[in-house]
């Protein structure tokens, strides 16, 4: 006899997530994501300013909110046929860098790592190593008053929660440690777009600012230290968890999915775009040797069981008006579909992709299959890779302002076209398309990471990535979902972004 | 900015040696210092908050309460220097529910409300972020399923709110709808939803798209040192603390010189420019209050105008559609009977600054204390309302 288990708010998201899950003999035979919170972005935009829609853009999401940012100025740079200029492009890419340095630090320290913590086993620690000794003291405090949160109550812990007090001990560190270095990254934001969440600067056509070589100096600085970190801190963490107590989790490949990915590419490398840190490819059904190109016009949105009405499948986006009394309709996310298939999207897929030689051969030595344990893995190999690469682009960027000064291309809304920008956030692929009647927006349509990955069934009645990747998954006790969880977690959620 | 000012204020980012160490005398006394200057008091009130700090019993409680969010506002509190967030979660406030943060999911999640509520009393912060949409009975914003039944986040927040201490409005779609409340959900803000007395005696809006850290933090560790009272006898028509939004941007800008003189950006590749007033790029600084100018972001390294763009006046009321176009020029606005341009505004304004009345009229203006007659504004920018929200 099926049980049914709701986990609503799914917390540790960026959001309001739901999971709703039919468990039968301790194992879920049915799943159902949702997000039941929405702001109806998609109609703000309309009639108003298109020069707006990057700003307001931003505002879909304050986790990944630079890349709409970057991606809503992209849709409206090809709107206006716009020659960005080689020193914008690469302050861009710089401030969608730090975009996503901050959110992996975030998603892994304070999302996922609480999957494996208890954290009065930090009590236990005997070891003799100072900071860890100052957080073991602080937390005995809150812990003997009944005062450790967010860190309790808990559930409690299972066969894959850390055994070792050291190890707790050094992850709670960590996790501290993770909540002042990230504010590096928008730091670095902050010296090239103003402020950070919510930077400006970056406008149709270029952006608004060329960065004077103190500020090169001091970005330089404060990458080096993000880079040292990530070597240091972030990547040792990750592979002594997937090597150690998640080592036969990883191996079994638990939360994997139907094995379908999609990356549209991004951070272009030359004014052409032929070049991108993170190449553009799909890949069915598990078969990673066989990379298709991207073809954008196969991307649909489906509404079936969403709430918004029918006039779906459509490409690029189905309309979104609001219809809260549809039957069957549980999520105000949308199911985009490639081919007509669900792809997971994020971090992993670009790496698969990209055919990422770090991610192939962690994966290979240790015997990780795709699943949870390698999107962990996915997460802090694109950490480092973006961060040394924007050590890179800095040292473009300094000679490139030598030659030129030029950062804006100064073009005309048209009375009518469409712009569209296609590219990766750190959550997966992004999408902003744009219309223009009477040089005003006429409709603006967005799909996001969040969307492809936390969809509900389709047309088709096929289920989303998320749903697809819980069926199957032991839940020995209904009462303590924790294995839920990681798999949610795993997925690097925005569900505001999801749910727009 | 001197680059020594920015390397000390990117080296001393939050990162003690020891992240958990205790501070010695003196770095105990910079530290209240620094929450001076993020409370917007003077340094001379480092001894006095020392001293309130080292008497209190214990953390604040604070439920974080998430609506229509994009969670900017939290991941802006994440970006507090001082205290740092490490500091603000081991030793002053306790977060017992936040989406974000919290430990357990689902209903164990929202007992932490109910039992908050029984074991609290009266002491606790509740913290708002994003508006409250009311359309369709409040259908676009459920939350949990405790027993089997939908809650709307309205009821949470009416339910919270009921016996907070302290109602925080965080960021401006809670304090005033923001770009949701442009939206088709009914989206409102705070002070809409609850009942007026509540406002009256419990509510602070902290705005900003997203807010400032220290708006937030210095409201918080203002009202553990001081009480509720100094909290909410120092706040504006709209409720923000006048610490920080007591002033125009305009007014602190280090650029209003080029605004007085006429000089202003209309071309971003003119290195000559660079610098320049944006008023004609669509500066909202002349109607919007906040000290970002003077305090400054991520540590006090930059903000917007810093950066060659206009403020786009994300601390008001108005803020998305009524500041819509952002990158257009605020209307053209009357003075002493006569009607200005952006290009001969700073003329005007230069010579009245002679007689010493610029500042201070262009701020009459700004905030609608001017007689309606002499001014002829044009929508959507209605400079002669400073309504609110509602």
């Amino acid at each position: 006899m099926a049980e049914k288990l709701v986990i609503d708010p799914v917390t540790r998201v960026e959001g309001h997530l739901r999971v709703e899950a039919e468990i039968e003999s301790g194992v879920i035979k049915n799943a159902w994501v949702s997000s039941n919170i929405a702001r109806g972005f998609e109609q703000i935009f309309v009639k108003k300013d298109p020069w707006d829609a990057p700003l307001v853009a931003q505002r879909v999401c304050g986790l990944c909110g630079g890349s709409h940012g970057v991606c809503g100025v992209t849709a409206l740079d090809s709107l206006l046929g716009v020659d960005l200029p080689e020193n914008a492009r690469i302050m861009r890419n710089l401030l969608m860098g730090t975009d996503f340095i901050s959110t992996h630090i975030i998603r892994f320290y304070q999302f996922i790592i609480l999957d494996f913590i208890d954290a009065s086993s930090v009590l236990n620690y005997t070891g003799i190593e100072s900071t860890l000794l100052a957080l073991k003291k602080k937390l005995e405090k809150a812990l003997n008053k009944g005062d450790a949160y967010p860190f309790k109550p808990s559930f409690d812990a299972d066969e894959l929660v850390i055994k070792d007090p050291a190890m707790t001990t050094l992850f709670l560190t960590h996790y501290f440690e993770a909540l002042e270095v990230r504010k590096k990254a928008h730091q670095v934001a902050a010296l090239l777009g103003g402020r950070m969440p919510g930077f400006v600067g970056i406008i149709p056509g270029g952006v608004t600012h060329l960065i004077s070589a103190d500020d090169i100096g001091a970005i330089r600085y404060l990458l080096s230290n993000l880079v040292k970190w990530i070597n240091s801190i972030f990547l040792p963490d990750v592979i002594a968890l997937v090597t150690s107590p998640l080592l036969s989790y990883g191996q079994q490949g638990v939360g994997k999915g139907r094995g379908n990915f999609l990356s549209v590419g991004a951070f272009d490398l030359d004014p052409t775009g032929h070049e991108r840190l993170f190449p553009s490819g799909a890949i069915f059904n598990g078969k990673l040797s066989e990379l298709e190109p991207v073809d954008s016009r196969r991307i649909t949105d489906d509404v079936k069981y969403s709430w918004y009405n029918e006039g779906s499948a459509k490409q690029e986006g189905a309309e979104s008006r609001f219809d809260l009394n549809k039957k069957k309709a549980y999520s105000f996310v949308k199911a985009p579909r490639y081919k007509g298939k669900a792809m997971e999207v994020g971090p992993l897929a670009r790496l698969l992709v990209k055919k990422d030689e770090t991610l192939a051969n962690l994966m290979k030595d240790f015997g990780i299959q795709i699943g949870v344990v390698a999107r962990y893995v996915a997460l802090v190999i694109e950490c480092k890779v973006i961060a040394e690469a924007m050590v890179d682009w800095l040292d473009e960027l300094s000679e490139n302002t030598k030659k030129t000064k030029r950062i804006w291309d100064e073009r005309k809304v048209p009375s009518s076209g469409r712009g569209v920008g296609l590219m990766e956030a750190p959550s997966g692929a992004l999408s902003h398309v744009v219309e223009v009647k009477k040089s005003r927006v006429n409709r603006y349509q967005l799909i996001t990471p969040t969307a492809w990955n936390a969809s509900p069934r389709d047309n088709q009645n096929k289920r989303g990535p998320l749903e697809e990747a819980l069926l199957g998954l032991p839940v020995p006790n209904p009462n303590n979902p924790l294995s839920i969880l990681r798999v949610v977690h795993s997925f690097n959620l925005c569900m505001s972004c999801g749910a727009h | 900015m001197e680059s020594r000012h920015l390397y000390r204020s990117i080296t001393t980012g939050g990162l003690k040696e020891n992240i958990f160490g205790g501070l010695t005398r003196r770095e105990f006394i910079g530290y209240c210092t620094a929450l001076a200057a993020a409370l917007g008091l003077s340094s001379s009130y480092a001894p006095k908050i020392a001293k309130a700090l080292e008497e209190i019993p214990k953390k604040t409680p604070i439920f974080w309460i998430q609506s229509q969010v994009c969670s900017g506002c939290f991941v802006s509190f994440l970006n507090s220097s001082a205290p740092a967030p490490t500091d603000l979660i081991l030793d002053s406030i306790s977060i017992r529910f936040s989406p974000n943060l919290q430990t357990v999911s689902g209903d164990l999640a929202l007992d932490t409300l109910d039992a908050g509520l029984n074991e609290l009393g009266k002491h606790y912060v509740l913290i708002v972020e994003g508006a409250v949409p009311l359309k369709e009975g409040g259908s676009f914003a459920h939350y949990g399923y405790k027993n089997g039944q939908k809650g709307s986040i309205l009821n949470w927040v009416r339910k919270m709110a009921a016996k907070a201490e302290l109602i925080v409005a965080l960021g401006t779609c809670a304090s005033f709808g923001g770009i949701p409340a442009s939206g088709k959900t009914g989206a409102k803000s705070l002070k809409t939803v609850l009942d007026s007395s509540l406002v009256e005696s419990a509510l602070v809006d902290i705005p900003g798209c997203p807010p400032h850290p220290d708006w937030l933090v210095g409201t918080l560790v203002k009202l553990e040192l001081f009480g509720k009272e100094e909290v909410l006898k120092n706040l504006d028509q709209h409720r923000r603390p006048k610490d920080f939004y007591g002033e125009l941007v305009h007014d602190q800008c280090p650029r209003r010189h080029f605004f007085e003189a006429g000089k202003f950006t209309s071309d971003w590749n003119d290195p000559t420019q660079a610098g320049y007033c944006l008023f004609k790029k669509g500066c909202k600084g002349p109607v919007t209050r906040a000290d970002c100018p003077v305090r400054q972001w991520n540590g006090g390294l930059s903000w917007c105008v810093e950066v060659n763009h206009p403020c786009i006046g994300c601390t008001e009321p108005q803020f998305y559609q009524d500041l819509s176009p952002l990158y257009e020029s605020l209307p053209d606005v009357s003075l002493l009977g006569q009607r200005l341009r952006p290009e001969t505004i700073g003329k005007v304004l230069g010579a009245a600054t002679a007689i010493g009345i610029g500042g201070h009229l262009m701020e009459m203006v700004a905030t609608g204390k001017l007689p309606k007659r002499d001014q002829k504004p044009k929508k959507p920018t209605d400079l002669s309302s400073d309504q609110s929200d509602d």
